[in-house]
């Protein structure tokens, strides 16, 4: 391996619970994130996106088994690290954000001083300092009135500016990574575009990389670099975001994309949703998890697990019928190429 | 945040008036002639009409009660019928033990239930936890005098550490007074922290699992400060609400502590006016205990700001 990754994930798998009733929320999810990139997870609520998350973050409960061949940050293992280092990553080097800015700051403190105790968490500067730091953040993230906001309650600002906050804080140590786990989907239409250009801005300026979490393919197309699609806690499809807007390998991607206005064509069709829901994982079930919901489901998607597997540079899909797709939409059918090996 | 403060004083006005006119008619609305009722079973008719003219009981009800707050205003609250003292004085007297133990007590719930509680919401489901809510159980089910009798045993009788009993004034030192409280104040801070210890784990159990907690944690923060500064400040109005109103039980539980510990308190004074159908001293206690509850309310009140800051900037 050549430089690892800045953010390394491989075959991760977050559980609930224990015995028949236990809920795989995530499961072998591997991805990896280079530095200043942005990848973007999404899938509908509830395929596993904020488990991931919160699992790469170490932020699970006690009710959650978490586990991974590899998880790591910039070659550091965060596998099985003292709850000090953990304490000293996150925040520093590693920071997130979280979907409901109403909630996510503490009711009880100023602005300023949430902002201040993340650098002062990790940084010796004293108390003047950090609070100059705090300032130069909420001026940064463009919170008007930054002064008067720095010794603001929470209460006092909309959600918008809540969220501006939440960035502030978050980038404060200039992080090398953001997760910001569906940043925008409390906000109102015109907010979310404001917040989202601001971390855009932010990680240009900081050459922070971002994981975004959103079940919105308009947010993707916006931001994403590469793209990894999740359904029932599993990566159905990865790769860079172009060539999967392009040509979607996955019939849940496809779904996925049928269902937002296209955005680069003028194409102002009905949206489709994708029919019924995503299941609740509690055991192994042999078939696509997707194959109930999925148009192009044949009898051996109930019988066989797709794995993902390899399809293009930097692409990969898990299909079983991903040959056939291909070449229904190509016009003309091709031998069925078993070309990857497990 | 003055005016949050000026609102709060104004509205103990009517708090203290209804006090005032209740204590006032407690006599009156008894059943009876109230001077036959003090005079007691066995009195004679002479008796009976000595008090009546003492207490002033043959004038009209709002002259009586216009010269009990006359008196009232200098803090005359009457003389005892039984001993001749003025109440005030009694009460003077008295007052110290009482609100140092009240005082020890609640300093040691603060210093035990608190952390028990947070630790508990902490570990919730694990065996300290269980361990701490079984405590609580028992300090609910357990009457305080048999809890100071055992701690009299052990600690006194069969170890010799503390006094058996008694109260060492303040006057003659700290430590020494606070020594004579260390067991009458265990015995009742363990009722006490019953239910502050419940009180504190649920509140902290439900904040524990906030967004902003996450937040907490996922900037860096290690367990001491998020449970200690980010939920406990969120925890305090109902904490601090608690201990507030579980000071008004605490004010009965003081009385048998007072009499275990043998503390010439307010207490027992107050157990002692009652057989004696003491009426102004009753009275006088009863005014007392009011006055203390309603500051210990209101200093409950004003602290609510400390803890949330949209109570401040309501009362703007
Ligand atoms: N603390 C938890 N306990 C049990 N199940 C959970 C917990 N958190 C999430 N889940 C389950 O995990 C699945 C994925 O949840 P989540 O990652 O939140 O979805 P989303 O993609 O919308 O972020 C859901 O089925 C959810 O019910
Ligand atoms: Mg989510």
């Amino acid at each position: 391996m050549i430089g690892s990754p800045l953010l390394d994930v491989a075959n991760l798998s977050v559980t609930f619970g224990s015995g028949p009733a236990a809920v795989r929320a995530a499961v072998g999810v591997s991805f990896t994130l280079e530095a200043g990139r942005t990848l973007c997870l999404v899938g509908e609520s509830g395929s596993g996106k904020s488990v991931t998350a919160l699992a790469v973050m170490g932020l699970h409960g006690k009710g959650a088994h978490v586990a991974a061949d590899r998880l790591a940050l910039a070659g550091e293992s965060l596998t099985g690290v003292s709850p000090a280092r953990l304490a000293a990553i996150r925040g520093r080097e590693i920071s997130m954000i979280f979907q409901n800015p109403m909630s996510s700051l503490n009711p009880a403190f100023t602005i300023g001083y949430q902002i201040a105790e993340a650098i002062r968490l990790h940084e010796a500067v004293d108390k003047a300092a950090a609070r100059r730091r705090a300032l130069d953040m909420l001026e940064h993230v463009r919170i008007p009135d930054a002064r008067r906001h720095l010794d603001s309650y929470p209460h006092a600002l909309s959600g918008g500016m809540r969220q501006r906050a939440m960035v502030a804080m978050a980038l404060a140590c200039r992080p090398k990574i953001l997760i910001a786990d569906e940043p925008t989907t409390a906000l109102d239409v015109t907010v979310q575009a404001q917040i989202l250009d601001l971390i855009e801005t932010l990680q240009r300026e900081f050459a922070t990389a971002v994981l975004l979490i959103t079940h919105d393919l308009g947010v993707v197309a916006e931001m994403a670099d590469e793209v990894a699609v999740m359904y029932a806690g599993r990566i159905v499809e990865k790769g860079p975001a172009a060539a999967l807007f392009d040509a979607p390998a996955h019939p849940y991607t496809e779904g996925l994309l049928a269902a937002v206005p296209d955005h680069r064509s003028a194409r102002k069709e009905r949206l489709s949703e994708i029919p019924g829901n995503v299941p609740v994982v509690n055991r192994e079930i042999p078939g696509c998890a997707f194959a109930p919901r999925c148009a192009r489901a044949r009898p051996v998607c109930a019988e066989r697990s797709p794995r993902l597997e390899a399809i293009a540079a930097g692409r990969a899909s898990a299909c079983l019928r991903r040959a056939e797709i291909e070449a229904e939409r190509a016009g003309h059918v091709l031998p069925c190429r078993e070309d990857r090996h497990a | 945040m003055l005016k949050y403060v000026g609102l709060r004083l104004v509205a103990v006005i009517p708090v203290v008036a209804f006090v005032v006119v209740a204590v006032f008619l407690l006599l009156h609305l008894a059943p009876g002639d109230p001077a036959a009722l003090i005079a007691g079973e066995n009195a004679s008719p002479q008796q009976v009409a000595l008090i009546r003219a003492r207490l002033h009981l043959d004038e009209p009800l709002l002259a009586q009660f216009w010269m009990w707050l006359a008196h009232l205003g200098t803090l005359d609250l009457g003389n005892s019928i039984f001993s001749n003292q003025p109440v005030a004085r009694l009460i003077a007297q008295r007052i110290e033990p009482t609100l140092m133990l009240a005082i020890a007590t609640t300093v040691l719930t603060v210093l035990f239930a608190v952390p028990a509680g947070v630790f508990a919401a902490w570990k919730s489901g694990s065996t300290l936890d269980r361990g701490v809510m079984l405590m609580s159980v028992s300090g609910f089910s357990i009457p305080v005098f048999v809890i100071g009798y055992a701690l009299i045993y052990v600690f006194a009788i069969q170890l010799h550490w503390l006094p058996v009993q008694g109260y060492k004034p303040l006057a003659g030192g700290l430590w020494p007074c606070l020594r004579s409280l260390l067991l009458p104040s265990i015995a009742l801070a363990l009722l006490f922290s019953a239910l502050v210890a419940r009180v504190a784990r649920a509140t902290v159990l439900e904040i524990l699992s906030e967004d902003y907690i996450r937040t907490a944690q996922a900037k860096g923060a290690r367990t001491p400060r998020v449970l200690l500064l980010h939920a406990l400040k969120n925890a305090g109005v109902p904490i601090v609400t608690v201990i507030g109103l579980g000071f008004a039980s605490l004010i009965g539980g003081m009385v048998v502590t007072e009499s275990v510990f043998n503390i010439p308190g307010m207490g027992r004074l107050t157990v002692d006016a009652i057989m004696h159908r003491d009426y102004p001293v009753v009275q006088g206690v009863m005014l007392t205990f009011s006055v203390v509850l309603i500051v210990v309310n209101l200093l409950v009140d004003l602290s609510y700001s400390l803890f949330d800051p949209r109570i401040r900037y309501r009362g703007k």
